[in-house]
């Protein structure tokens, strides 16, 4: 089940930011996006391994761009979401092929946890889109300085459990 | 990539959201990162706990089976603590065993009180498998937290040595016990075979009379027949690695061991009061004993045999003769080096030996693709071996050149069969 819903997760995110980006007129970085994104499908049967973090980085670096070259940044956003619920999904499948796994249980548990960690980083990502709003530098800094100590402190606090 | 790899990953990119948000003066850029935010804060407060305490019990569909029999193995896992995401079980299988079909691993959500179950069957050749600990991973669903443990599970599988059912080894050991058993012990008495002819005396069994002997001496003659007792015998399974050959996976050590436990099987099912000491690693000494348990230990203590290729044990000088009582039956299976000759003679002198000993110029021929070289070098090694065991014979050890190409019962009722002991006896010139 993961393996489906992630695939239809990589067609969805690459065709919406191939499309958004050939409406520009970046016919190359939409090819490109187009290309990884069919290739980034194929692979969830294949199995190469690597691919996918590269396909998930590329398709990443595509919503950015995207938002960079005046796109709509809700398909950025979209996107970002979808990739890495995504590649989250296909590396998850990518590992209960290797236990015997207990009716699907699991399956659906992670999904649901994964599914509503991504509506509400979503929900939460959509409200700066909507809610637009002037800082200036100093305080744009100070936020960044904040964000940047609290962010590397989850990191080292996440870094324990981590394993 | 999980853990503290998919941390540093989510993290990487979350940063450079950020700083290419503050950089560009795009907020939808710094928007891109709060996904990747809230998934790495959520793991802290919606990841469940990561310490189980859990109870594991393992069973297997026997303790012991032959070389080749499919075993189950059950695991039944009990979360006694509070609930997990997501918990790898992985069970490692001993390396005697392979295994046939299920998985040694699981991954599951296990909430409190939940069990686990796992199930998957082995096959295993010639050992002692032992089980100890599962491994056990648990994490949450994000893949950003993961803490292992060991739980213990403990468990053993004895896989017993095939071997042949052998119906004929005659033995003569100087000594035998009190009680009745199955070895002649050159004594008037008691018992089936015809021994000798003797004055009757009272209290003699009327229907032992020998009628022709009484009207041929013209006074009553009596039938006498052979005691036969149980008899102490020591086994020695020679497990010295140099021995040993291997070729292609099959080891002549395996049919060495295969015939131990044949001729085990035999005296043990016969009443003696048997021993075993397998030789090579450490004096591994199986008290001699009688009956069904013994047979129990004996096989257990030869599906544990292993090659050693220890100093001390390199020549058999070191056998410890004090563990089997003097003049008892003494078997020794081994391929045999030349200089094991000197040993072996010694142990005549306290003993009554055997020696079955598996070829191992054959079993190493009939293995290779034989060339002129290889056929000459066979051939020298056969007379080396050849002298050794003619030396061996002349002393008047019983021995029993197996080619391991044949069935292991004929070589042994050809060399050690009731005839072949009358027939040697008789070539010596003794009764």
């Amino acid at each position: 089940m993961s393996a489906k819903v992630a695939r239809g997760l990589i067609f969805l995110s690459a065709t919406w930011l191939a499309f958004s980006l050939a409406w520009g007129a970046h016919w190359a970085a939409s090819s490109l996006i187009a290309i990884v994104g069919i290739v980034w499908t194929l692979n969830t049967f294949v199995r190469w391994y690597f691919w996918s973090s590269f396909a998930f980085l590329v398709l990443l670096g595509g919503s950015a761009l995207l938002v960079l070259w005046g796109g709509s940044e809700w398909i950025g956003l979209l996107t970002a979401v979808m990739a890495l619920l995504a590649w989250d999904l296909e590396s998850f499948h990518r590992r209960l092929r290797l236990y015997e796994t207990s009716e699907g249980q699991i399956e659906w548990a992670h999904l649901q946890k994964v599914g509503f960690i991504g509506i509400v980083g979503l929900a939460l990502a959509s409200i700066p889109l909507m809610w637009h709003f002037v800082i200036n530098l100093g305080w744009a800094l100070f936020a960044a300085i904040v964000l940047m100590g609290a962010l590397i402190l989850t990191l080292r606090w996440g870094g324990r459990t981590a394993g | 990539m999980i853990g503290r790899v998919r941390w540093a990953f989510w993290g990487t990119i979350a940063c450079s959201f950020i700083l290419l948000g503050l950089a560009t003066q795009r907020g939808a850029l710094l928007a891109l990162a709060i996904p990747f935010l809230v998934f790495l804060f959520s793991s802290f407060y919606l990841g469940g706990s990561l310490v189980p305490i859990l109870k594991a019990t393992r069973t297997l569909s026997t303790s012991r089976a032959q070389s080749g029999e499919e075993v189950t193995v059950h695991i039944e896992i009990t979360n006694e603590g509070s609930s997990v995401e997501e918990i790898e079980i992985i069970d490692s299988i001993p390396s005697y065993l392979e295994r046939v079909a299920g998985e040694p691993r699981l991954i599951t959500t296990l909430k409190s009180g939940e069990t686990a179950q796992i199930e998957y069957t082995v096959r295993g050749r010639r050992g002692f498998a032992q089980w100890n600990q599962l491994s056990i991973t648990a994490g949450d669903h994000l893949g950003l937290r993961r803490r292992f443990t060991k739980v213990s599970c403990q468990g053993h599988l004895f896989v017993l040595p095939n071997f042949p059912k052998l119906y004929e080894v005659e033995i003569r050991p100087r000594r035998t016990r009190v009680y009745s058993g199955s070895v002649r012990t050159k004594l008037g008495g008691p018992g089936i075979e015809f021994f000798g002819i003797r004055e009757y005396y009272p209290g003699d069994a009327l229907r032992h009379l020998n009628w022709k002997a009484t009207a041929h001496y013209d006074q009553p003659i009596t039938n006498e027949f052979e005691q036969e007792r149980v008899a102490d015998i020591g086994i020695v399974l020679d497990c010295r690695e140099r021995t040993e050959v291997s070729v292609g996976g099959d080891s002549l050590f395996e049919q060495a061991v295969g015939a131990a436990s044949a001729l085990a099987d035999f005296f043990i099912s016969r009443g003696n009061r048997l021993g075993l000491l397998v030789y090579g690693d450490y004096i591994d000494w199986t008290f001699p004993g009688f009956c069904r348990l013994q047979r129990e230990k004996l096989l257990q203590s030869l599906a544990r045999a292993e090659l050693s290729n220890k100093t001390i044990f390199e020549d058999l000088e070191n056998i410890p003769t004090k563990l089997f009582p003097a003049g008892s039956q003494l078997v020794i299976v081994s391929s045999l080096c030349e200089d094991d000759v000197e040993i072996l003679l010694q142990l005549c002198g306290l003993y009554h030996v055997i020696v079955v000993s598996p070829n191992p110029i054959l079993f190493e021929l009939s293995r290779t693709h034989p060339t002129d070289a290889i056929l000459i070098a066979s051939r020298i090694a056969s007379l080396r071996r050849e002298i050794v065991l003619s030396q061996l014979r002349q002393a008047g050890i019983r021995l029993v050149d197996w080619d391991t190409q044949s069935d292991l019962p004929i070589p042994v009722e050809q060399a050690l069969g009731r005839h072949t002991l009358r027939h040697q006896q008789a070539m010596r010139g003794r009764p």
